[in-house]
């Protein structure tokens, strides 16, 4: 297992993990527009040149030129592992790294997600070993209808 | 004057052209050289597809040559919409060349030449910029353009020196050193290594400040990576990799394979050494992977690779060594999902290791009191399964296979009961297996009792595993070789496919989509498909060149040449032009065929033929758990044993490219004078230089192998035709002025104005030609065997009740065999036009060859349609449910259910099979 840095064409290899995904629709334009603006937060973990998982993280809450604004902070858009790549710590190992990033490389104060209600995989992932706690539930959050927990994590200690 | 033209704004912004328009109108009436207005104008009218008018005005602006940059922007989106981007950049260089003191202008120019990849004119403005306003980013951008053209396949070998040359002159020039910005150092590394510069490129990323860089920069951090082993560093990366792993904890695959290649390093000269190497290794490893335990995988891949990689070399010391490192393995991470994928490259084993292997493996048991148990069964189930030797792959083993994997998968449901509706059964994985046994044992008896079993199970999976998207892939394969495209089609939206899936797995419903498609009835779900797969590379089209745009402006260098290789691949996707192909193919069966239709795809075949393409296709998605001594799941399932590629999409195009050719009024010269938009770049490909002509007489034995026998066959005749036709046509085609001059009158009809740039020499139409018109020669007797023969497959087909799949592959290519007759003879439909060239014999053969073809296509067509009926009959349900009896259960996957999906499969094969065999009757009266 590898991690690395997304690339642009990675695109192409990462929509399978996207398969098992819950189907939300991100755009190409979307995708492009993460890879440019913060190259430094997401990732991909390739096993034999194969993308099996990624995480795909974005600065929200500040302009560019603000450096030191409180409120910047990290939010993580997607992260998805292949099926047959889970149990094996590999979404903590992309979400720790792309922390790392958010809070060393833009100054992150916290970083945010949200995760549906219903998913307690990822939420005791999120909660447990991650150490988010819950901010709120977003009504309808999800184009299905489910609501979302939105959880955060505070990245103080990680900040240099 | 502001107030008059934010209304127009406003207008655009909420695209309401027509408004937008009218509001133009009324300030051209008082200002009618306002051409802001203008160029607003025209991107109304290119907006609303009024291509004329707006061309007009266009060029009428572009003229002008404008300066101010809200005129520019406005002209900008409207040459884009047109396509003209070579227009972008001379717009641009005027204008900066008017206002050479304006950055904003030559940035602007900059841009529209990176926009259509012209590197050498980009790095000129970029250099030309840098000396005028000293700024370093023009700098670098120059350097990052020269990098680009030296990649650029079209720039010859020997130029790509000098530019990397060029660049290396242009760094050291800067006034600041490359490390003060990640991705400028990059840049800089990139440069050295592709000129071989490795000492300076490894000085630079082991300086005090290259260090930093790299160890804040995973991109640098990769090149640096790359320069050690340029350099052949392998034994420091080795003792680096051995650092970081220790100390750092770092897990990176990558570590451990710096380590492995450090073992092996110099094998051939330091044969000697490496035993003891070897065992160090082994020792690193091995505490490594203690003090891991179950927490990670890497130290014990990393001793199976080792111990695979010593065996490679005839270094092994252990003869059970291999066999204890995998039961090891087996015994720490059974119980994960990627046990077996982890596993495949170390478990090719023969003789005793098997036998032990096995024996091993066959301890699992089916008995599980937990999820990871499951895994372990399903683990050991396809270890066991990757090396059944052909002997025991007998149909009954298998359907015995299929069977106990079936069970255990029943039997496994009740762990996943409380899971979420979205969630996954921890079983789903032995239904897929029972599957693949299933359609291994139909494959070796052409039964298709098996498929009916492996569509029924599927069917139940995908009740307790909504999200599946394997069970539904498999399902799509088996519904389409069943000739049930309806429910494989349901099951391919259910995947909800999105973004740059359409490219990469659109192939699974759209190859050789023309043969399960209804257009000839009128029914359009499959051409709407084509389309609606296509629309991601009208976005790749539009997007990622502005994002290309943006990396320069960000200065984000590292990210550029990935931009533009997605770009490349997307846009010269195999994919997309294979379902362009069927598209084309399903058109003809449904439209007129006019000349609009086959100019226009003339046109498009064309460039296409010309492209470079790259397959995008996934086929690994599709998982595989056959013996590795039969094919794959994949390959067992294709569509008669061919999945088309390049060499199919080939012969289609100059199948299509000739038979419209010969319809066409368009000759190059005519083509060119009507073309709007850019032509695509010319490619590197040496053979594309040949004469059209030359290429589309060519056949080649590569590109036949892609063929089914049919397909062949439909090729042989499909030249024939050609090869008959062309004198008659060449003869008879309108010269190219009576075709540019009916064009104008076109023109002119729609917008009132004249075509401009056209001198239209006096004609009075059909001028008196020069030579006899050609002697009117039999037709070759293929065309008329080729219904003859079809219509035997046919009847053979149908009478040892062959695949469905195979069966409307026929009916399909025997119709297509009759459009492609119609397009290539509808010229001689006129009277008037056989009646001056004096081709009257011509025009009989055709009668008889048509009323032929007819006769062929009716008598398939009855038959089709009673074969229909018969499908849909209750005997048949009960054929198929009876079928299904080894999997059928008491509840659940039960009688009824195994009923239900028997009747969708029987209704969903008589729709396909009535409805193409009325289309046919369609087809013929439309063209009769």
């Amino acid at each position: 297992m590898n991690i690395r840095l997304v690339r642009v064409d990675d695109l192409l290899g990462m929509q399978a993990c996207n398969l098992q995904n819950l189907p939300e629709n991100y755009t190409l334009r979307y995708y492009m527009y993460h890879a440019l603006t913060w190259p430094q937060l997401s990732y991909v973990a390739e096993e034999d040149g194969k993308i099996v998982g990624y995480i795909l993280a974005k600065m929200d809450g500040r302009e560019e030129d603000v450096p030191d604004d409180d409120e910047a902070h990290g939010h993580v858009t997607s992260i998805s592992v292949l099926r047959s790549y889970r149990r094996l710590g590999l979404a903590k190992r992309l979400m720790l790294q792309s922390q790392e990033a958010m809070a060393t490389v833009y100054k992150a104060s916290y970083v945010s997600l949200h995760v549906r209600k219903s998913n307690r995989a990822a939420l005791g992932l999120y909660r447990d070993t991650l150490g988010f706690t819950v901010r709120d539930i977003e009504k309808g959050y999800y184009a299905d209808g489910e609501d979302a927990y939105a959880m955060r994590l505070s990245l103080k200690d990680l900040a240099r | 004057m502001d107030r008059q033209i934010r209304p127009i704004y406003e207008s655009l912004d909420t695209n309401s052209n027509k408004s937008a328009i009218l509001a133009c109108n009324k300030v051209l009436k008082k200002q009618p050289n306002n051409y802001l207005v203008k160029a607003l104008k025209a991107l109304a009218l290119v907006r609303s597809q009024k291509v004329e008018e707006a061309l007009l005005l266009c060029d009428e602006v572009l003229a002008s040559k404008p300066v101010d940059d809200s005129t520019l922007t406005a002209m900008m989106h409207v040459l884009r919409g047109l396509g003209r981007h070579m227009d972008m950049v001379t717009m641009y260089e005027d204008a900066y060349k008017q206002q050479p003191a304006n950055e904003e202008l030559g940035t602007q120019t900059f841009f529209a030449n990176a926009r259509i990849g012209n590197w050498k004119a980009a790095q000129q403005i970029a250099t030309k910029m840098y000396k005028q306003f000293h700024d370093d980013h023009y700098l670098y951008w120059s350097v990052m353009s020269a990098v680009l053209q030296a990649h650029d396949p079209t720039t010859p070998e020997t130029l790509r020196t000098v530019l990397l040359k060029l660049a290396q002159r242009l760094l050291s020039s800067s006034a600041t050193p490359s490390f003060y910005n990640a991705d400028r150092f990059h840049l800089h590394i990139t440069v050295l290594r592709e000129l071989g510069e490795y000492d300076e490129a490894y000085e630079l990323v082991e300086s005090e400040n290259g260090k930093i860089v790299c160890s804040s920069n995973l991109s640098c951090e990769e090149l640096r990576r790359e320069i050690w082993k340029l350099k052949g560093l392998a034994k420091e990366a080795g003792d680096r990799a051995e650092k970081r792993i220790e100390d750092a904890k770092d897990r990176n695959w990558l570590e451990f394979l710096s380590v492995l290649d450090a073992t092996f390093a110099d094998v051939e000269t330091a044969k000697a050494e490496i035993p003891e190497r070897i065992v160090k290794t082994q020792q690193f490893f091995g505490k490594i992977a203690e003090e891991d335990g179950v927490k990670d995988r890497s130290s014990p891949l990393a001793l199976l690779e080792l111990e695979k990689r010593a065996r490679q070399h005839e270094l092994a010391t252990d003869s059970s060594a291999l066999n204890s490192l995998l039961e090891s393995y087996f015994q720490s991470f059974g119980g994960k999902t990627c046990c077996f994928e982890d596993l495949k490259p170390y478990v090719e084993l023969e003789g005793e290791e098997l036998t032990r292997w096995t024996a091993f493996l066959e301890k699992q048991t089916a008995a599980f009191a937990s999820v990871p148990d499951i895994w372990r069964y399903i683990n050991a189930q396809k270890l066991l399964r990757f090396n059944l030797p052909v002997s025991a792959l007998t149909p009954e083993a298998e359907s015995q296979r299929a069977v106990t994997y079936l069970d255990a998968y029943l039997g496994g449901l009740k762990f996943g009961r409380d899971l979420p509706s979205y969630d996954l059964q921890p079983v789903d994985d032995l239904a897929i297996l029972s599957t693949q046994a299933f359609v291994n044992a139909w494959k070796q008896t052409g039964d298709e009792s098996f498929l009916y079993n492996a569509a029924a199970l599927l069917e139940y999976a995908l009740v307790r595993s909504k999200m599946s998207y394997q069970t539904r892939l498999h399902l799509i394969r088996i519904y389409r070789l069943l000739g049930a495209p309806s429910l494989a089609l349901e099951h391919y939206r259910s995947i909800n496919v999105k973004q740059v899936q359409n490219d990469t797995l659109s192939h699974f419903i759209l190859s050789r989509a023309s043969t399960f498609s209804l257009s000839s009835l009128g029914d359009l779900t499959y051409t709407s498909e084509c389309l609606e797969s296509s629309r991601i590379y009208l976005s790749n089209s539009e997007e990622t060149a502005e994002f290309i745009v943006r990396a320069f402006g960000g200065e984000k260098y590292s990210q550029i040449p990935d931009f533009i290789v997605f770009e490349d691949r997307l846009d010269n996707s195999l994919q997309r032009d294979l379902v362009k192909m069927e598209h084309v193919r399903m058109r003809i069966a449904h439209e007129p065929i006019n000349s609009e239709l086959v100019d226009m795809e003339l046109i498009e075949l064309k460039f296409i033929f010309d492209r470079i393409h790259h397959d995008n296709r996934d086929f690994d998605i599709l998982a595989n758990y056959e013996p590795r001594s039969v094919a794959s799941f994949n390959q067992q399932t294709e569509f008669l044993e061919k999945t088309p590629g390049l060499g199919w999409l080939w012969v289609f195009l100059k199948i299509y490219i000739k038979a419209f050719q010969l319809a066409s009024d368009l000759d190059d010269t005519v083509e060119d004078k009507l073309l709007i938009g850019d032509r695509p770049k010319p490619n590197f490909d040496p053979e594309t230089k040949f004469p059209l002509e030359e290429r589309l007489a060519v056949k080649k034995d590569e590109e036949i192998a892609e063929l089914t026998p049919d397909e062949l066959h439909f090729y042989e005749y499909a030249s024939a035709l050609s090869g008959w036709l062309t004198p008659y046509h060449d003869y008879t085609r309108p010269p190219p002025s009576a075709v540019l001059a009916e064009a104008a009158k076109i023109t002119e009809q729609k917008t009132g104005q004249t075509l401009k740039g056209l001198e239209i020499e006096a004609s009075n139409g059909h001028g008196k030609k020069d030579e006899e018109p050609p002697v009117v020669t039999e037709p070759p007797a293929q065309l008329a065997q080729y219904f003859d023969v079809m219509s035997k497959r046919f009847k053979a087909v149908l009478e040892s009740k062959g695949l469905p799949q195979e069966l409307l592959h026929i009916v399909t290519l025997t119709q297509e065999a009759f459009l492609l007759f119609v397009v290539e003879t509808t010229r001689f439909k006129t009277p008037s036009v056989v009646k001056i060239n004096k081709l009257g014999p011509l025009s009989q053969h055709i009668k008889e060859i048509r009323a032929k073809a007819t006769a062929v296509l009716s008598e398939i067509s009855s038959a089709l349609v009673s074969y229909a009926e018969q499908e849909a009959t209750v005997e048949r349900r009960t054929e198929i449910v009876a079928a299904c009896k080894p999997i059928i259960h008491e509840s659940g996957l039960d009688h009824d259910f195994v009923l239900n999906v028997a009747k969708k499969i029987t209704e969903s094969r008589k729709q396909i099979a009535d409805g193409v065999g009325r289309g046919m009757v369609r087809v013929c009266k439309t063209h009769a």
